[in-house]
């Protein structure tokens, strides 16, 4: 935390924000399948399943001069598993997770678990609801995770 | 200020106890945070940070700081350090009592260069309050060197046009000072109106130039300085 906090301040200074398209940071590894909404820049990938639950990372860099909604508490994942397809809700037993705003030319990022009945062997990801934007933009996960050791 | 300084503090005894990970033993400072060791980054499975660390900036005011160097002139302080007339430029033949006289009953303009340190809180629509707190040793004349401080309180409003903002703002505040002719320190009011220019190098990071002329009186400013921002592009 304090390292972030302290290599952000050098950052700073020394003028390192986030450019357009970029997907690099010092700040934040973008590891996934990239793709733009609205102002964000989003690396979406899944990682192995903690506790027999999905979890997905999300990176994003806000490519505009003003502040950009990150909202991670209402973005639609979606899972198959067999023939059924559910909307999975976000495992968040501190009720944390809530809709916030990046600054201009700032990067961040979170791994979220989802609840599944079952391990999904297709996750989707609507990128688009992530910037509220209501035209979907689908990025899907064929692989099941495996379980985290 | 204060809340800045302590939080340097924080951030320099906590960085320093996890770099060698024993420097510093942490149950005799209140200020060392506990270290995050969660196993996961996951939410819901890490204690630390808190979800969305990357946006607690704009929850926090919009705060900014400035470091720079001004320029003073200051016409008719009280016990003021000199005549603005050179005395290379009196004729010959003048009379010296009359002289003397005339120079004593000039308006003396006092020049000085000051360090500035300013903090600052915006608001809504581009308003601002700021503080400065200036330092300096008169520069002129050399006959005696005084030294000064300044104490100034700003309110303006500002707005950004692409790698520019530009604003005004109306200062006041206090001068305290050493006159030379003087072993008291004196003081004298400070009112102006200024204009501002920052350019962004950085969406944190600006350099930018202020000028200002004094309400009362013919004295005015004019100064540079670096400054750091809380908020990307100054914003609320």
């Amino acid at each position: 935390m304090h390292a972030v906090a302290v290599a952000t301040a050098f950052s700073v200074l020394a003028g390192c924000a986030y450019r357009a398209g970029s997907f690099d940071s010092v700040n934040q590894d973008f590891t996934g399948s990239h793709t733009r909404a609205g102002c964000l820049d989003l690396a979406i990938d899944r990682r192995p399943d903690l506790d027999r639950r999905p979890v997905v990372s999300y990176a994003f860099g806000n490519t505009c001069e003003e502040p950009a909604l990150v909202d991670l508490a209402n973005v639609v994942v979606v899972a198959r598993a067999g023939d059924s397809i559910d909307t999975l809700k976000p495992y968040d037993p501190e009720q944390e997770i809530v809709p916030r705003e990046l600054d201009a030319r700032a990067v961040g990022g979170e791994a979220i678990a989802y609840m599944a009945a079952a391990p999904p062997s297709q996750l989707c990801v609507d990128a688009a609801s992530i910037a509220g934007i209501a035209e979907p933009r689908w990025i899907c996960f064929a692989t099941a995770g495996k379980e985290a050791p | 200020m204060k809340i800045l300084l302590a939080s340097l503090v924080v951030m320099a005894t906590s960085s320093l106890g996890y770099a060698d990970g024993s420097g510093l033993d942490d149950s005799d400072s209140p200020y060392v945070l506990p270290p995050c060791s969660d196993p996961s980054d996951v939410v819901g499975y890490r204690a630390c940070p808190a979800y969305g660390a990357w946006g607690d900036n704009l929850l926090a005011p919009y705060v900014f700081v400035d470091i720079g160097v001004n320029f003073w002139t200051f016409s008719g302080l009280a016990g003021g350090t000199a005549p603005s007339s050179p005395r290379s430029l009196a004729p010959p033949s003048a009379n010296a009592s009359t002289l003397s006289s005339t120079m004593m009953n000039a308006p003396s303009v006092d020049r000085m260069i000051t360090y500035d340190e300013r903090v600052g809180v915006g608001f809504a629509y581009g308003l601002y309050l700021a503080f400065d707190f200036e330092l300096s040793a008169f520069a002129s004349p050399p006959t005696t060197t005084t030294s000064g401080l300044l104490a100034l309180l700003s309110a303006g409003i500002q707005h950004r046009f692409g790698p520019l903002t530009l604003g005004g703002e109306i200062t006041g505040g206090v001068l305290a000072y050493s006159p030379a002719t003087q072993t008291d320190l004196a003081a004298e009011r400070v009112v102006q109106v200024r204009g501002r220019a920052d350019l962004w190098l950085t969406p944190w990071f600006t350099i930018g130039g202020v000028a200002g002329e004094s309400i009362f009186g013919d004295g005015w400013m004019a100064g540079i300085q670096l400054g750091l921002h809380t908020h990307a592009y100054g914003r609320r």
